[in-house]
């Protein structure tokens, strides 16, 4: 027993002494522990556990798939205390610690092997626990705020479309830019030919920014110039103003193109120039470029104001009372387009009595033009008879516009639409397909042609059996933003007889239908 | 309660004023927020109706994107009201009214039905699932007592044969122009019917959603072909002809 009592007595006593022994290294660590807690120690080695956390991270991104896509998610909030606690709850750890303390006699390989083992510890419990938004002890913390917005700020919402072969084309979703001013140079006074005149009709060739840039440089200077002016200059100077704010407006669309045209008959109205010859001239394009902007009533007042403005410029001399013909005219040609029906026919007549007048008195290649292209819209609202003369007076003023070569293109273009028109017209087809397959061949050899010039010649193909040229051409005019139903009409016409014809090209066919359907399901 | 996470985006400066929107997965707040404008085609034409001195009703606000023209175009003299039903898209839009100082501009939270009462949400139009049960008022374009209207604009889907029910007495009165969104095939012929039966023509209007002019000039066509079906429709004896768009 005594024996027993002494194993006993021994066991207890290295029981004991065990004890201890652990008190004793449990103090050693607490000292080694306190003396790690200065604060240079304790500075460095987490810099050191960081940039080993973040080489660990790194290596271990590949092979822990799992882990590495719940990072994201995880650090909402940040660190607990009773994490970190947790961690460290392990008996076994402050032992292991303290012998490797006592035996390595350092510290820095022991705390790797620990931050190592308590690192794989800690992975483990993350992947179990990923969906618990918990971030790990060592993350740096984020807030929720910083989170929201960065991820707000810098992730776009997922809005991807996927093209196909059935996409619509982009070209003609563009609306073309309107001409608001008026006519080209031939009918323009004399003074407008300068510099500024130029760039605006320059300016028409360029793509919309640099377009864009170039009119607000020379509005700039023309107002610069415009405010220095003395009272003799003022006028011609305002016009000119005028007109390079109307043609940066009709690079405008919708209600930016509106607001800056009433801002611009605005800022003129109250002007002492505003009452000159030169400058009502201008107003009037402004109201006429306002009036093809708006529909109904709205439209008509802006008219009725254009023809008020069209008695103020009657001058004495013939080149005067030439110009307010034609700018009255042409306040009766937007009128007819705008009423439709028997009074558009009205209008038309007056339109065509003020061009005749200006003609006489003036008789110029643009106002010869304008005397055929209206005496040509007239014909095609009255009875043959009545008809047949009118075309015969747009025929003889298409000619004498034509030996102008400024404007040879657009007379020929409507020598062949009269052609067009009085073929319709005639009893027999003697001799009509020649003089139209004749105007055909030179309108295309002038050069390059405006939407109105290729429909006319798209008509004219049509009649002279070349189908598959007149649906290119109607397809050219929609792709510039010029399809009207008249077009869209003509181009199924041409469709159709196209695909009569024996050995037709199917594929280019087929394809020619396909923008044909898109076109007309977007008017 | 969370943090409304969504509800701090930041302002765009657009075409028209300045604007802010929520849902950002809403066409509306892309286009704005991409391209600085929205349904621009729809302007193009509509600015051209209307003029100074103009009353305008819009039905569905788009977050007052085009309130904000509008209420230029109409100037002091002329208002523009809005009916937005939804509670969250009611508040954006009379932000944006506010931030743009739009003094002409009034708002109403209600859906423009045929009868005065409250429903939910889902129960007259199809919802995405985030505010199916949200309780809205409904009332009729005539309770609002409007002392003149020129354009109706509606823009709210499955609400147009049912609110021109409910506006039999100003339609008559005043004769306004009328452009709405069609809401689908299955709706359409009935919504066009309905319009004619008010002794209006009405016209096909279909603008594309991308505007290569846009404000923002970015090139990037986010809603490649996509097109709205719009009608258009005037008193068959009034001036207003679109004989260039198809006549339904």
């Amino acid at each position: 027993m005594s024996l027993k009592g002494s194993w006993s007595s021994l066991t207890g006593a290295r029981v004991v002494v065990r004890l201890v022994a652990c008190a004793w290294l449990v103090s050693a660590l607490a000292a080694c522990n306190g003396q790690e807690q200065r604060e240079e120690e304790r500075a460095r080695r987490a810099r050191q556990m960081r940039d080993v956390s973040r080489m660990l991270d790194a290596m271990e991104a590949d092979k822990t798939p799992t882990a590495s896509q719940s990072v994201p998610t995880a650090p909402l909030f940040p660190p607990h205390s009773s994490t970190a606690i947790a961690a460290n709850d392990d008996p076994s750890l402050p032992l292991l610690a303290t012998l490797a303390i006592a035996v390595a006699g350092g510290l820095a390989v022991p705390a790797l092997a620990t931050f190592a083992w308590r690192r794989r510890k800690r992975l483990f419990g993350r992947r179990r626990n990923a969906s618990s938004g918990r971030p790990p002890a060592t993350d740096p913390p984020r807030t929720p705020a910083s989170v929201t917005h960065l991820d707000r700020a810098t992730v776009p919402p997922a809005w991807v479309y996927r093209g196909s072969s059935f996409e619509t084309p982009p070209i003609q979703v563009a609306d073309n830019p309107v001409n608001l001013l008026m006519l080209p140079v031939a009918t323009a006074p004399p003074a407008r030919g300068d510099r500024w005149e130029t760039c605006v009709r320059q300016a028409r060739a360029l793509p919309r920014q640099e377009a864009d840039a170039r009119l607000a440089h020379a509005e700039n200077e023309a107002r610069a110039i415009l405010d220095d002016a003395d009272d003799h200059a003022r006028p011609e100077l305002l016009a000119q103003w005028m007109r390079i704010r109307l043609a940066r407006a009709e690079r405008l669309s919708g209600a930016t193109r509106l607001f800056a045209l009433r801002e611009l008959v605005a800022a003129v109205e109250g002007d002492p120039a505003a009452a000159d010859p030169v400058v009502i001239d201008a107003r009037i394009e402004a109201q006429l470029a306002w009036a093809s902007s708006m529909r109904g009533d709205a439209a008509a007042a802006r008219l009725a104001e254009a023809e008020r403005l069209c008695t103020l410029l009657t001058g004495g001399d013939s080149r005067s009372a030439a110009l307010a013909l034609r700018r009255k005219g042409r306040v009766f040609l937007q009128r007819a387009e705008l009423v439709g029906g028997r009074e558009a026919l009205a209008d038309l007549e007056r339109a065509q009595a003020c061009f005749d007048e200006a003609h006489t008195l003036s008789p110029d290649a643009e106002t010869a033009l304008l005397v055929a292209r209206t005496a040509l819209q007239r014909a095609r609202s009255l009875s043959p008879a009545d008809a047949a003369d009118a075309c015969a007076h747009a025929l003889v003023h298409a000619f004498l516009a034509e030996q102008d070569t400024n404007c040879r293109v657009e007379a020929l273009a409507c020598r062949l639409d009269i052609q067009l028109a009085y073929a319709t017209l005639a009893l027999d087809d003697h001799g009509h397909a020649g003089v139209t397959t004749s105007l055909g061949r030179d309108l295309e050899a002038a050069g390059p042609l405006a939407p109105g010039a290729r429909a006319v010649l798209a008509e004219a193909c049509l009649r002279e059996g070349n189908h598959a040229k007149a649906a290119d051409l109607c397809e050219s005019i929609w792709n510039d933003g010029g399809a009207q139903p008249k077009v869209l009409d003509l181009w199924r016409n041409a469709c159709h007889r196209w695909g009569d014809i024996d050995g037709h090209d199917r594929q280019a066919l087929a394809r020619s239908l396909r923008l044909l359907a898109i076109a007309r399901s977007t008017l | 309660m969370p943090p409304l996470i969504g509800t701090t985006p930041p302002f765009w400066p657009t075409r028209y004023g300045i604007a802010a929107a929520v849902a950002a997965d809403d066409p509306v707040t892309r286009s704005l927020q991409i391209y600085g404008e929205w349904a621009e085609h729809e302007t193009i034409l509509l600015s051209g109706l209307i003029e100074e001195g103009h009353t305008v009703l819009e039905f569905g606000g788009d977050f007052a994107a085009h309130a904000l023209w509008m209420s230029h175009i109409v100037g002091p003299t002329g208002e523009v009201h809005i009916a937005e039903p939804r509670r969250i898209r009611f508040q954006q839009a009379c932000a944006n009214v506010a931030i743009n100082g739009l003094g002409n501009v009034f708002t109403h939270p209600v859906w423009l039905g045929r009868d005065q009462r409250s429903a939910t949400l889902n129960t007259m139009t199809r919802t995405d699932g985030t505010d199916t049960h949200e309780m809205i008022r409904i009332v009729t374009v005539d309770s609002l007592r409007l002392d003149a209207l020129h354009l109706l604009k509606v823009n709210q889907p499955h609400a147009l044969a049912d609110m021109l029910a409910g506006a039999t007495e100003t339609v008559r009165t005043h004769r306004p122009l009328i452009y709405a969104r069609l809401s689908g095939l299955d709706t359409a012929q009935a919504e066009v019917d309905a319009i004619k039966a008010l002794g209006y023509r009405a016209w096909s209007h279909v603008p594309y959603l991308f505007n290569s002019d846009n404000h923002a000039g970015v090139e990037t066509n986010i809603f490649p072909g996509m097109v709205q079906q719009n009608v258009i429709a005037a008193p068959a004896d009034s001036r207003f002809e679109f004989a260039e768009r198809l006549e339904l």
